[in-house]
């Protein structure tokens, strides 16, 4: 187990609840799949008169949602310095041209 | 040598069939050259020193490196995604979530849970290393990739299922005729999503290798688990736009 530097104390008390609130894995993670439960249910929707374009609204904007919460916290890209958040921001613009080039 | 491999491989599979074995060969080299490193001793966990003085300066040029690595990757799947909604709006027909459609929702709904439980275990790896804890570094490691192997063997699973129950095919298939593009689009996303996630799993399992070799990883060297878990959370994005698009809209 030695690992040539001395483990770190465990945070308690405020100190942890602190660290907690700024690197929310476990809520985000609870958020992901409560999220996904959702999703699931959306291909549903028809039977009660929602129309297909607003399902597939739902469903993009869930998965917009649930992506920006895995690269803001998972890939910790909210405590990078700003110039590293604009790398893979900006070939979203191209990415979107792309896509509504080849739909419509 | 990765991305000269493939692209030699896939222009093979294209154009002359005897090249993409020329694309298999690059692809071997170039393992084998990694492998060779490896066993000289080379550490790919070390803190690499910031970028120099610049646009990106104070950024780990490695992590710099995967991030413009993952830009490419999401220009890739776009072009996948992109061309097989394009295939879908000019379809004639298009079997309906729940209602036609051959695809098995509850299964992959588990998958995607596990994905994204397997998210969770990799972050959580990172976070043990960062504090010195051995421990929950290594179990949160093994968990994420029991979970990554668990989540291909279901999508091997589904694949069989479809295939050979269900007739469906990549191409025309006699059976089904009118499930040859649904089937070619949804081998297409999920078939390279699934190549994605294989390749994330052979990197976790050098990291569990190398996470019980003493002093390997340790709280002020381990760049190369957040390198390896910045690939994985990105094929778990991937997968967050693919279950809706291929299997619920």
């Amino acid at each position: 187990m030695a690992t040539g530097t001395p483990a770190a104390e465990p945070l308690t008390g405020l100190a942890k609840v602190v660290e907690q609130v700024k690197k929310p894995y476990f809520a985000v993670f609870l958020v992901l799949a409560a999220v996904t439960v959702f999703e699931i249910q959306v291909p549903g929707f028809g039977a009660y008169g929602i129309p297909k374009t607003v399902q597939v609204t739902m469903l993009i904007a869930t998965a917009a949602a649930k992506a920006s919460l895995v690269v803001l916290y998972y890939m910790h890209l909210k405590y990078e310095p700003l110039v590293l958040r604009y790398v893979p921001l900006v070939p979203l613009g191209l990415v979107a041209i792309l896509i509504l080039a080849l739909v419509v | 040598m990765l991305a000269l491999a493939g692209g030699v491989g896939f222009a093979g599979v294209i154009t002359y069939f005897p090249l993409s074995f020329v694309g298999v060969g690059i692809l071997i080299v170039g393992l084998a050259g990694w492998f060779l490193q490896d066993a000289r001793g080379v550490r790919f966990g070390e803190i690499t020193h910031p970028t120099e003085p610049g646009m990106f300066s104070g950024v780990s040029i490695r992590k710099l490196g995967m991030w413009f690595f993952l830009v490419s990757e999401i220009f890739f799947f776009s072009a996948i995604i992109g061309n097989s909604l394009a295939l879908r709006t000019r379809a004639p027909y298009w079997p309906a979530p729940g209602v036609d459609s051959p695809l098995n929702i509850p299964l992959t709904a588990v998958n995607t849970f596990i994905l994204i439980a397997s998210s969770f275990t990799m972050v959580q790896a990172l976070k043990g290393i960062e504090k010195g804890d051995l421990r929950h570094f290594r179990l949160a490691l093994l968990a994420t990739l029991l979970l990554g192997i668990t989540f291909v063997s279901i999508q091997v699973f589904e694949y069989n299922k479809l295939f050979f129950e269900e007739h469906l095919t990549p191409w025309m298939n006699p059976f089904r005729p009118d499930l040859a593009t649904f089937g070619t689009t949804f081998y297409m996303q999920t078939g390279f999503h699934g190549a994605h996630v294989m390749g994330g799993v052979i990197g976790l399992t050098y990291l569990n290798v190398k996470a019980w070799k003493k002093d390997w990883f340790t709280q002020q060297s381990h760049e190369g688990v957040e390198l390896v878990g910045l690939y994985w959370h990105f094929v778990d994005v991937v997968w967050i736009f693919l279950f809706p698009i291929v299997y619920l809209i």
